[in-house]
């Protein structure tokens, strides 16, 4: 009888290896729900189903600082979305605990069991290059709002950004600090570990190469480091007009603090990682005359940002930040793919974004192109009596 | 069913694989925490040797990279543990990360690794593969548990001197645990690699030694699946209350958490306690005594078993034992006695192989002293401690089964392949154990925890664990120490009855009565030095003995009973 059960057992298992042990290749097959495409066109456009959107954001841990700007801006979006046309969006937010894991499996979770017509997030561009992959064969439209690093958009076409790349951000900031500044002789800092540092630091060089501005010193730092003594030592005995820094906010804090502890009085030119009033606040008296570029301002006029602005203080109490703008302008951005056609199915949200021309957000006017990247003016900022000022 | 629940599911895979590779140094009682470094290194290795496509059309590539990954795992383990396996506790555990943290600064900087930013692989694994290897992993740990091997890795977490003088090589053992952790481990981080598809030096950090550690603690090693029952555990936690409507991103942690508090604090065996107890009790065998009959004849009476010349044991400048000659042969019954501090634990533990001696030479059943304890146990050489080392997380039964480790094969290989001659070892290493239970009179309390036995029982027990290696030479350090009249007088019994049966008897005793019953030599140490030798009652009644040792003149009245 043992003998009997044992070599069922081992035929069970044998005949499962085989099977498990092989490759699926599961090809995406997006069926469209009629309920999902409503009649009338744009501003009419009336969908009786619910819509649902999926956002996956660092919402605990490392990078809870950007998580939680961007579910607060992306809400505000869709109550706003909600109260005004006749398309109701439902919102299923999912905390990814800044790691690849949770991040995989909050995708999945959103695209297999929720069935969301696009995905918004998730914060880091880490998890981006993990679960990027999966929306892409899934077929589920998936706009990143702080994904900012080279070669996202390349993964496929689904995959589209609303974020304004660091290497753009910074090539503006560099030749707007020259002109202001005059400098000739620079220290460069990045942080190696991380996708978005480490490609904007290739552009920074590109840059400083092309304006004709001499590197005097090149060092690099790891994302969770405290304490950069070194590199800063050998920036201070170098004696240089300007310091750029590409930076994560996580490092940019005690950064910025031990420079000027340090005694290093050049300005500092960074990039998206500077652009936070709370970074302004941590760092008090040390963010005076840090050059920010970016994707957004509050001081910039473009359309809808002072309203944008009064009604996210008013409802959270606190300032936005950039991350909160982007997450805010997603929101938009999914809703225009919608209404073009008055279709919420994915492959029409697919089509759609990489259609969005020129449209006016709070970022000033923003495309979307068919490979996915994000075409925007970026606005370069100094910081005066603490306070973000347009350069 | 199960779409959109793949990477939960997997994920639960992945977690339980990792705390196999913890649960396997645990089960011997080591404190390794280099497993982050034996999975990093593993991954980026196998990085190197996994093809692009699908083996033969359909087959995934990964099945190339899991012996890769196991092999590069184990071997690391080897390298870094002939160093840092000399350490024990927190110094080996601390040792350990240190190895971790170099692996993975070095893949930080290498050029080869892509630096910080990590490699992108093709997502290769998919929840039913990652399945599979549990389910192999937990077929090697369901087998191993009731084997010769299994027994040896309890042992040495429970007392790594009582489990060398049961015969365990505690090196090889722990060794054996090493390697075997680096191997499961270095499998995780091929699997971790092909599912996410994804590795940076910093994805095995010292965070994931944590959670590795963790899920094997509150899984537990009582059963052979309490990795799986931990890792699913502490993702279904985080599921359960989102699913209940529990949503602020600090009370899940905080709820996992208190949840983790709680089966630390009332299940001390981790989840695996809940199962434990179902688990069957071997049945009492009928009709063994066969077993018995099977066993190596003891030597006649009268051949030499031990001679030693000029052993001395100094500490520093404190000599324990000096200059003592010593014979013994097959069928003494020999009482060593002398006043505390005189040196009598010192000699039989350079007897039994325990401690090196400083001085002197000889041989115990032909192993020249010095040699490492499990030689002495396997050439036949069995003791019991004067302060009882017990196994205390082992029933009574399990505890006198590690006895029986020099007279059995190793059959854990054997019950992998269902062989049925490894059954049979199991049947008859049982049957060894019962007899001996029955011998000493524990039979009826052979499912109980040691603690739960009386003092005097748990001395008869250790007698039982001792005489389950069918020793030449039974050593047994103060047998009769805290028994009552009557039990000592059954020990009398016993010991008599085990010369008998031809078993060459040490005996370290204060008890001058028990000595005197049961021996038919008798050794007198004082200050180290033997002081008087021969025919028990004419050293017994030696002027100098009764001076030395009894301190009165009537040896009768002194008697510690």
């Amino acid at each position: 009888m043992r003998l009997k059960t044992s070599s069922g057992a081992a035929l069970a298992a044998a005949a499962l290896l085989a099977t498990a042990a092989c490759v699926s290749d599961s090809t995406a097959e997006n069926t469209s729900d009629s309920a999902l495409s409503g009649s009338g066109a744009g501003e009419e456009c009336a969908i009786e189903e619910t819509v649902k959107l999926g956002a996956v954001f660092s919402l605990t841990e490392a990078a809870a600082f950007a998580g939680a700007y961007q579910q607060e801006g992306l809400e505000l979006a869709i109550e706003e979305l909600n109260a005004s046309g006749d398309i109701t969006y439902e919102l299923i937010l999912e905390d990814d605990k800044t790691s690849v894991e949770d991040s995989v499996a909050a995708f999945e979770k959103l695209i297999d069991r929720d069935k969301v017509s696009a995905i918004i997030g998730p914060t880091l561009s880490n998890m981006a290059f993990v679960t990027y992959t999966d929306s892409q064969s899934a077929g589920v439209p998936t706009l990143g709002v702080s994904t900012t690093a080279e070669g996202i958009p390349d993964i496929g076409d689904y995959i589209f950004r609303a974020s304004l790349p660091e290497e753009v951000a910074l090539a503006a900031s560099i030749p707007a600090a020259k002109e202001t500044l005059g400098m000739q002789q620079v220290a460069v800092l990045h942080d190696s570990a991380d996708e978005f540092t480490a490609s904007a630091y290739n552009t920074i060089s590109d840059v400083l190469a092309d304006e004709g501005i001499e590197v005097v010193v090149d060092e690099t730092f790891e994302t969770t480091d405290t304490d950069f003594s070194a590199q800063l030592t050998k920036i201070l005995d170098a004696d240089v007009d300007a310091v750029i820094l590409s930076a994560l906010p996580g490092a940019t804090v005690p950064l910025v603090t031990q420079a000027r502890d340090l005694g290093i009085e050049a300005p500092i030119v960074g990039g998206n990682a500077f652009n936070s009033p709370v970074l302004v606040g941590a760092l008090g008296d040390a963010a005076e005359g840090l050059i920010v570029g970016g994707a957004w301002s509050a001081a910039a006029e473009t359309t809808g940002n002072a309203e944008f602005i009064a009604a996210y203080t008013e409802k959270y109490d606190r300032a936005p930040d950039q991350f909160a703008a982007q997450a805010y302008t997603a929101g938009y951005l999914i809703d225009q793919a919608v209404r073009s056609d008055c279709d919420a199915n994915r492959e029409a949200i697919k089509d759609n974004l990489g259609q969005i021309l020129e449209y006016d957000s709070i970022l000033g006017k923003i495309s979307l192109d068919e490979g996915g990247e994000v075409t925007q003016e970026p606005v370069v900022q100094i910081i005066r009596d603490g306070a973000f000022t347009l350069l | 069913m199960l779409d959109g629940y793949d990477t939960l599911i997997t994920t639960i895979a992945l977690g339980a694989i990792l705390a196999y590779s913890f649960h396997v140094v645990l089960m011997a009682g080591q404190l390794s925490l280099g497993q982050a470094g034996f999975a990093s290194l593993a991954a980026y290795v196998s990085t190197l040797v996994v093809p692009t496509e699908p083996i033969a059309g359909s087959i995934s590539p990964v099945i190339v990279g899991l012996p890769v990954g196991a092999l590069v795992g184990a071997a690391a383990a080897f390298v870094v543990g002939l160093p840092v396996l000399r350490l024990r506790g927190v110094f080996l555990a601390i040792a350990t990360i240190a190895f971790g943290e170099m692996v993975r600064v070095f893949m930080t900087n290498a050029e080869w690794t892509n630096g910080a930013l990590g490699m992108r692989v093709e997502k290769w694994v998919t929840f039913d593969f990652a399945w599979i290897v549990v389910a192999a992993l937990a077929y090697l740990f369901w087998r191993l548990g009731p084997s010769r091997t299994g027994r040896a890795f309890a042992a040495v977490r429970e007392d790594e001197l009582a489990a060398s003088a049961m015969g365990v090589d505690v090196v090889r053992t722990r060794m054996a645990s090493f390697i075997a952790s680096g191997a499961i481990a270095g499998v995780y981080g091929v699997m971790f690699a092909y599912f996410f598809g994804r590795i940076t030096p910093a994805t095995f950090d010292f965070g994931l030694t944590v959670d590795g550690l963790v899920t094997a603690v509150l899984g537990g090693y009582l059963v052979f699946f309490g990795p799986v029952l931990g890792a699913g555990f502490l993702t279904a936690v985080p599921e359960v209350q989102t699913a209940l409507g529990l949503e602020a991103g600090w009370i899940h942690p905080l709820v996992t958490g208190l949840l983790l508090l709680a089966v630390i604090l009332f299940l001390p065996g981790g989840l695996s306690t809940l199962f434990a107890r179902f688990r069957p009790k071997p049945a009492r065998p009928e009709g063994d005594d066969a077993a018995l009959d099977g066993l190596a004849p003891l030597p006649a009476k009268g051949e030499p078993i031990a001679a030693i010349r000029g052993l001395g044991k100094a500490y520093g400048a404190v000599r324990a034992v000096r200059e003592i000659d010593l014979e013994i042969r097959s069928g003494d019954v020999l009482g060593v006695i002398g006043p505390n501090g005189a040196g009598k634990t010192t000699l039989i533990n350079m007897i039994s192989g325990l401690e090196p001696p400083t001085s002197g030479e000889g041989d115990v059943l032909g192993v020249a002293l010095g040699s490492r304890p499990h030689r002495f146990a396997q050439a036949g050489v069995s003791r019991t401690f004067q302060h009882s080392k017990l196994f205390d997380r082992l029933t009574v039964l399990d505890n006198v089964l590690v006895g029986t480790h020099p007279v059995s094969r190793s059959t854990y290989l054997r019950r992998l392949l269902w062989l049925p001659s490894a059954r049979r070892d199991e049947r008859r290493a049982l049957a060894l154990a019962w007899a001996q239970l029955r011998r000493v009179g524990l039979d009826d309390r052979a499912h109980v925890r040691p603690g739960a036995l009386s003092y005097g029982d748990q001395r008869r027990l250790e007698i039982a664990r001792a005489l389950a290696s069918h020793p030449t030479l039974l050593i047994l350090d103060e047998p009769a120490a805290g028994m009552n009249h009557v039990e000592a007088a059954e020990l009398a019994d016993l010991i008599r009855g085990l010369a008998e049966d031809g078993i060459t008897v040490l005996l370290i005793e204060h008890n001058v009565k028990m000595v005197l019953a049961t021996c038919t030599r008798l050794v007198v140490l004082n200050f180290g030095a033997v002081i008087a030798a021969g025919e028990p009652r004419e050293v017994a009644a030696d002027p100098q003995v009764i001076e030395a040792y009894l301190g009165t003149e009537d040896a009768e009245e002194s008697e510690h009973v």
